[in-house]
């Protein structure tokens, strides 16, 4: 017997109804950079480890509070987000010490951040540091946290490529690089934007939901940088004299590439990847001056992760051969996880002052994901963020699933096709249930 | 949600190939058997209707058509019942090796007798349900025995007969409208009649499946004669012009679809009005099978896959519920999706739009592979509107829709041989 769906893990806070309560809004920020020497995430063909830093590596913490709960979100300029051991060890330090009820942990994909794994006999000595810093990142949020308003805004920006070229003939050719901006696929260019004041209406966080692989630098760069977000978030700080602390929430860009992929160091790579992010920076500087906050009458906070659990998609023999040919005959431990079947899925929504849905999935979703997501979600607000509370791989659409390609048919790929549709309703069905729109008992007529 | 899945029969079906299952010819077979309840007998259907059946004004079939190709033999049944499900049919067909997949199409007729819900009458060592079933496998047996070869062939066309009898109002609410005499517009419904015909050998029809989703409902709880509704008046008119055919109709994605004429009281002429239904499905069903010219093909393709999926009682989530499907393949240009439940139309058209497989049928109210009658089946977000089969009265988890639809994909994409099987680096 294999399960699909598993039984709900956490009911964190469905909205209780009492007086109203302040909104409350608190942020820090902690550099989780390593000491050279870590081997780096992305890709497999690196002359070696990190050899320093380009830009620091952080963890933004924002704690938001509504009077009976409160609630991290953690976003990291990281791979891929901390194994389940690592994030389980932080939710219970600042659970127990501080009362946060739930912590949701954001990675934005860089390729240029070191190595993580799901589970260690011994967990590496930076991010055993990375994690302590986070601990008191948010208690430090949580001591800062003061009264905020809140505000929504929409702007557009054209960073990527569908990296999936479907040609006449219907069959998919990789088109990594594309820097003569060649329509080629299905896109998102809607950038997202969460601005949070404290009572002044002075921006405390600004949160960014943008769905494109951040990987301006190629495999020839071995300095720690957070590639084109760090870049965006830099702009956008430095852009109101209050110093918000922004927030990169990646999207799903499991088949969206950057126009100008893996940009070689000695083609000006690092002025690139600026120009990336700083072009979707001015637009979040923009869209974040035209948002109107407001204080939430009611402000609700409710939050509800699920742990799902899926068929791997391929025979262990032929995924056995497939890791043993693209990693040699003796790869890392971290690969033979692949095999994992079932493999553990877990999806967790946020929604906030039923307003707000932040749907995270453990992994690299294509676009087609989160444009189904936005289109069937009840609140105008509902941003899809991959990479979110885990990491099993790429989630290809059924349909990416047939035209195949990287992520959609590769060792990438392991969980069976269907799982991102069946993910996206899980998402879907939690916002209706945290909006209180589907109960757990019949309602005679 | 879990999924089990104990048929070996999917694995050795699917793995039997492509290559393997071509370059053979289909025989088809058909028969029927007459599956009239006694008189005096409890009727389903309506919660409202006062007593016990008190006579018959037409009788109710069994109809099978068999079909059998690459070394596999599909059954579908239809039968003039609200819903039929019985695993021991489909075992038992299995075990007798009359055939490997069994499909029990219901029209969901709401003039018959009580089926699955209550297996004590007449008597309750020997009840109408269990001799249903014998005469059903004894029909089956039939059919088996006198198979010829058969040409088939598929279309569509649309006709608007039904609306969606749950209207979603401001403020995400539901009201029903369960009858429209009016035909005011309603949304979401699929218009789509489909057809597939099947001819010997000699090129004469000998069965026609008519696929519509619309409640059988023409009559109402006022009727106590039992009767086929609609689609008995459909089969008849069919069989009567397709001399020699046998008329199987199945419902679609009917769930939320009612006919304009809902509950017409026999008073108010009922059984005319179920009458002009039918006739009217009739004659564009018939005017889409006599432009179909199905051929002769020496490299017939017939592939099913079929499994049995848990998932959880949407009211508790420790139950869980088993919801058997079967998915078939024909040629590459018809495909069959049967759930065992009432699916919204939307789940339907979602099928259709995305399987890239010409004549797409959903065949809702259909047992197949094992499990239970999963009852209705609403999207995700027609179960937060709620109404009638989204609510109180739906017992499948929610989503169970959706991801249902999406198995289906994935076997057609899987029996269509486009799916990979081993990674690419």
């Amino acid at each position: 017997m294999r399960h699909f769906f598993g039984w709900l893990m956490l009911l964190g806070g469905l909205p209780l109804v009492v007086n109203a309560q302040s909104f409350k809004a608190g942020v820090a920020r902690a550099d989780i950079t390593p000491a050279p020497g870590v081997e780096l995430w992305g890709y497999s063909n690196r002359s070696g480890p990190a050899t320093g830093t380009l830009d620091p590596l952080y963890a933004r913490v924002l704690v938001l509070d509504d009077g009976h709960q409160s609630v991290a979100v953690v976003t990291l300029d990281l791979g891929r987000s901390f194994g389940q051991p690592q994030m389980n060890f932080v939710r219970a330090r600042v659970r127990q010490m501080l009362g946060v009820n739930e912590v949701m942990f954001f990675a934005s994909h860089t390729h240029s951040g070191p190595v993580i794994d799901e589970d260690y006999e011994q967990v590496p000595e930076w991010e055993q540091r990375a994690l302590d810093k986070i601990v008191q990142a948010i208690e430090t949020a949580r001591g800062r946290m003061t009264e905020a308003r809140l505000g929504v805004g929409y702007g557009q920006a054209i960073l990527g490529h569908n990296r999936r070229y479907i040609q006449s003939d219907g069959r998919v050719k990789m088109l990594w690089r594309n820097s003569t901006g060649q329509p080629t696929g299905v896109i998102d260019p809607s950038v997202g934007v969460i601005r949070i004041d404290d009572k002044r209406g002075d921006p405390l966080a600004i949160l960014v939901n943008y769905a494109c692989h951040p990987v301006v630098f190629g495999p020839d760069n071995l300095r720690y940088s957070a590639d084109y977000p760090g870049a965006m978030a830099r702009l956008v700080e430095t852009s109101w004299n209050h110093r918000p602390v922004c927030f990169f929430l990646q999207g799903a860009p499991g088949d969206i590439n950057p126009l100008q992929d893996k940009t070689p160091l000695a083609e000006n790579a690092v002025a690139e990847m600026r120009e990336v992010g700083e072009t979707l920076g001015r637009e979040v500087a923009r869209v974040s001056r035209s948002i109107q906050t407001e204080t939430p009458p009611n402000p609700e906070l409710s939050y509800l992760s699920e742990e799902l659990h899926f068929k791997n998609r391929w025979s262990q023999e032929s995924l056995r051969s497939a890791i043993m040919s693209a990693y040699g005959p003796n790869p890392a431990k971290r690969y033979f996880r692949y095999l994992n079947d079932p493999i553990a899925a877990p999806v967790s929504t946020l929604v906030i002052n039923r307003q707000i849905a932040l749907v995270g999935l453990p992994g690299e979703p294509f676009v087609g994901l989160q444009l189904l997501l936005k289109q069937r979600s009840p609140l105008a607000a509902t941003f899809l963020c991959g990479y979110t509370n885990g990491y099993i791989g790429y989630f290809p659409t059924l349909r990416d699933a047939v035209a195949g390609g990287y992520g959609a048919n590769t060792i990438v790929t392991r969980v069976e096709v269907g799982a991102g549709e069946r993910m996206i309703d899980r998402g879907l069905i939690h916002i209706y249930r945290l909006l209180g729109k589907l109960k757990d008992k019949p309602e005679q007529p | 949600m879990s999924i089990v899945r104990f048929c070996a029969l999917v694995v050795l079906l699917l793995g039997a190939g492509r290559l393997d299952a071509a370059g053979k010819e289909a025989f088809a077979g058909v028969a029927r058997v007459d599956v009239t309840p006694p008189v005096d007998s409890p009727m389903g259907g309506y919660s409202a209707r006062e007593g016990p059946s008190t006579g018959v004004h037409d009788p109710l079939y069994a109809t099978v058509l068999v079909l059998k190709s690459s070394g596999i033999t599909v059954a579908i049944i239809s039968c003039d019942l609200r819903s039929f499900p019985s695993e021991r049919i489909v075992a038992l067909a299995r075990e007798r090796k009359l055939a490997d997949h069994v499909l029990i199409a219901a029209t969901h007729n709401h003039s018959g007798p009580l089926t699955w819900e209550d297996k004590s009458w007449p008597r309750a060592e020997r009840s109408w349900f269990d001799d249903t079933e014998v005469k059903i496998l004894q029909a089956l047996k039939t059919a088996t025995k006198h198979m010829f070869p058969a040409r088939i062939a598929a279309g569509f066309d649309e006709i608007y007969l039904g609306h969606n009898r749950r209207q979603v109002i401001a403020d995400h609410k539901v009201t029903m409208l369960w009858r429209n005499a009016q035909k005011e517009p309603t949304a979401p419904i699929d218009p789509t009649l489909g057809v597939i015909r099947v001819d010997d050998a000699a090129g004469k029809p000998r069965a026609l499946i008519v696929n519509y989703a619309c409640h059988a409902v023409v009559l109402g709880p006022d009727n106590r004669l039992i009767s086929a509704d609609y689609p008995g008046y459909l089969a008849r008119r069919i069989e009567r012009e397709l001399d020699g055919a046998l008329c199987l109709f199945t419902q679609g994605g009917a769930g939320d679809i009612n006919p304009y004429l809902d509950k017409q009281p026999v008073a108010q002429n009922g059984f005319g009005e179920a009458e002009k239904m039918g006739d009217a499905l009739a004659t564009a069903a018939l005017s889409i099978a006599r432009k179909l010219k199905p051929r002769a093909n020496d490299n017939f393709i017939l592939l099913a896959a079929a499994e049995v999926l848990s998932f959880r009682d949407r009211w508790d989530s420790q139950k869980p519920i088993r919801a058997g499907l079967t998915t078939l393949l024909i040629n590459d240009q018809i495909a069959i999706a049967t759930l065992p439940g009432e699916p919204f139309v939307d789940l339907q058209i979602a099928l259709r739009d995305k399987s890239e497989i010409p004549y797409t049928f959903l065949f809702g109210y259909t047992y197949s592979a094992g499990g239970e009658w999963i009852g209705y089946l609403p999207t995700i977000r027609a179960a937060s509107e709620g109404g009638y089969g989204a609510g109180y009265n739906t017992r499948i988890e929610v989503g169970a829709g959706e991801a249902l639809i999406d198995r289906h994909l994935v076997n057609l994409f899987t029996l269509s041989g486009k799916l990979q099987t081993s990674p690419s680096r």
